[in-house]
């Protein structure tokens, strides 16, 4: 299996993969749910708008975006961005893995707002009014009050997300099927292929067992860190 | 000047520009309309492929694939029409038996286990709720590997059969939902024990 040449840029996918995903929805996100911290007209009409993408099967998820978003002649990206002088790109050809990834980070920013909008809500509120009657400006205030608070909804997000995502399957499936070569392919995907079509189940089997090693070994030093900073503090939740 | 602005407030009202009432108005046309104008855009934008597809869902064929894309349109039933025929029962009844019968597995086998480890917790009882969690980052198509391979030595159906069976296109067999099903089932059952559990604890 480490002798494949197939293995490693797979691998690397996958980290890729795994680690943009997350790092973008979190970033994303957290700007998402400090918008939606504040009063406007059409707070919760936004936030629902704003959900949607998680509750969407994942599936049909990775069509909407293949066909309708980044088809080269008929995709709405394209058509958008016409003015602008770009012509008639195949994104998903072109940018496979990156196309891949849009796709996931539209699907997981929702969960991360919601995460860490609700580290948000359960932030006391007299800390940040004293802090403000202190003097602190709004950068201030965020950097030294609001992210130490949130921190930990971050990690737990991240982690939450980062063990989902190893599994994914479908959005490559759809979207790519690993290709062009192998691409896009993430390892869960690169299984597949080499037990049902390339009939190569000892091997698939072993590239299962690396995978839940490598991941158990991840998570693990993350979970603790998440055992340690919720039990730290009871009034997390 | 705080005890000015108590002192005059009926003042307030007639249209003197006064420090306070000059802040008020800022504040309330200045960077917190730019912030909701913001959330507005950013929950259309990450709304607008669902509300792209909804749309596409009544256009005709010809309107669906279009150069540039169409908005306004005539809409039509027919897709749905084509969809309800074409015998999505079967699949819909799949995925509802699937759903319901291994959430009901889930709840039967992660109550108790969560009572047990929550009543008398084992020795490392985290190591044990990390195990159960660990199965849920096997990727699905390796834990269907060993399923498959079973399937094939039992030789109740062909080898080929088998391996029909568990392509993941959807065609609506028995064999192949029980291989995602079991699966399922034991992913599940990890990501709520230890919820549960925790519930459990606080609220003994």
């Amino acid at each position: 299996m480490f002798r494949d040449s197939q293995f490693r840029p797979v691998a690397l996918n996958t980290v890729i993969m795994i680690v943009g995903t997350v790092l973008i929805s979190v970033i994303l996100g957290l700007f998402l749910a400090l918008l939606l911290d504040r009063k406007f007209i059409g707070r919760s009409l936004i936030r629902t708008l704003l959900i949607t993408p998680s509750l969407i099967t994942p599936v049909a998820g990775a069509l909407i975006w293949k066909t309708t978003m980044f088809d080269p002649v008929f995709g709405l990206i394209n058509f958008a961005l016409c003015p602008f002088g770009v012509g008639q790109i195949d994104w998903v050809s072109r940018f496979p893995l990156a196309a891949v990834m849009t796709n996931l980070v539209w699907q997981w920013t929702p969960f991360m707002m919601l995460l860490i909008l609700a580290g948000l809500q359960s932030m006391p509120k007299d800390i940040a009014e004293a802090a403000r009657v202190d003097g602190a400006g709004p950068f201030k205030l965020f950097r030294e009050l609001t992210f130490p608070h949130l921190r930990r909804f971050i990690e737990l997000g991240a982690v939450l997300g980062a063990i989902y995502l190893v599994n994914t399957f479908d959005a490559v499936y759809m979207m790519t099927s690993g290709g062009p070569g192998v691409a896009s392919a993430n390892l869960p995907f690169y299984i597949y292929q080499r037990a049902f079509l390339g009939f190569d189940i000892g091997q698939a089997a072993a590239m299962g067992v690396v995978t839940v090693v490598a991941t158990i070994i991840v998570s693990t030093l993350a979970l603790r860190l998440i055992f340690k900073s919720f039990s730290g503090n009871e009034e997390a939740a | 000047m705080s005890t000015a602005t108590t002192n005059n407030k009926p003042k307030k009202a007639v249209p003197q520009t006064s420090d306070g009432v000059a802040i008020k108005r800022k504040s309330n046309w200045g960077p917190g309309t730019i912030w909701s104008v913001v959330a507005w855009v950013a929950g259309i934008v990450f709304f607008f492929p669902v509300l792209w597809m909804v749309l596409t869902g009544f256009k005709q064929e010809a309107d669906a694939y279009s150069d540039p894309p169409k908005l306004f349109f005539t809409p039509t039933l027919d897709q749905y029409r084509g969809v309800l025929d074409s015998g999505i029962g079967t699949a819909l009844l799949n995925s509802a038996f699937a759903t319901i019968v291994s959430t009901l597995l889930v709840l039967l086998l992660g109550v108790p286990a969560a009572f047990a480890l929550s009543l008398r917790p084992v020795k490392k009882t985290k190591d044990v709720l990390f195990f159960f969690i660990s199965t849920k980052v096997l990727p699905v198509v390796a834990a269907i590997v060993p399923l498959y391979v079973i399937v094939g030595d039992i030789g109740e159906h062909r080898f080929e059969q088998a391996r029909r069976r568990c392509s993941p296109v959807p065609s609506g067999h028995r064999r192949a939902d029980l291989g995602a099903f079991s699966y399922v089932r034991g992913s599940w059952m990890l990501s709520v024990l230890p919820r549960t559990r925790t519930a459990a604890v606080i609220d003994p």
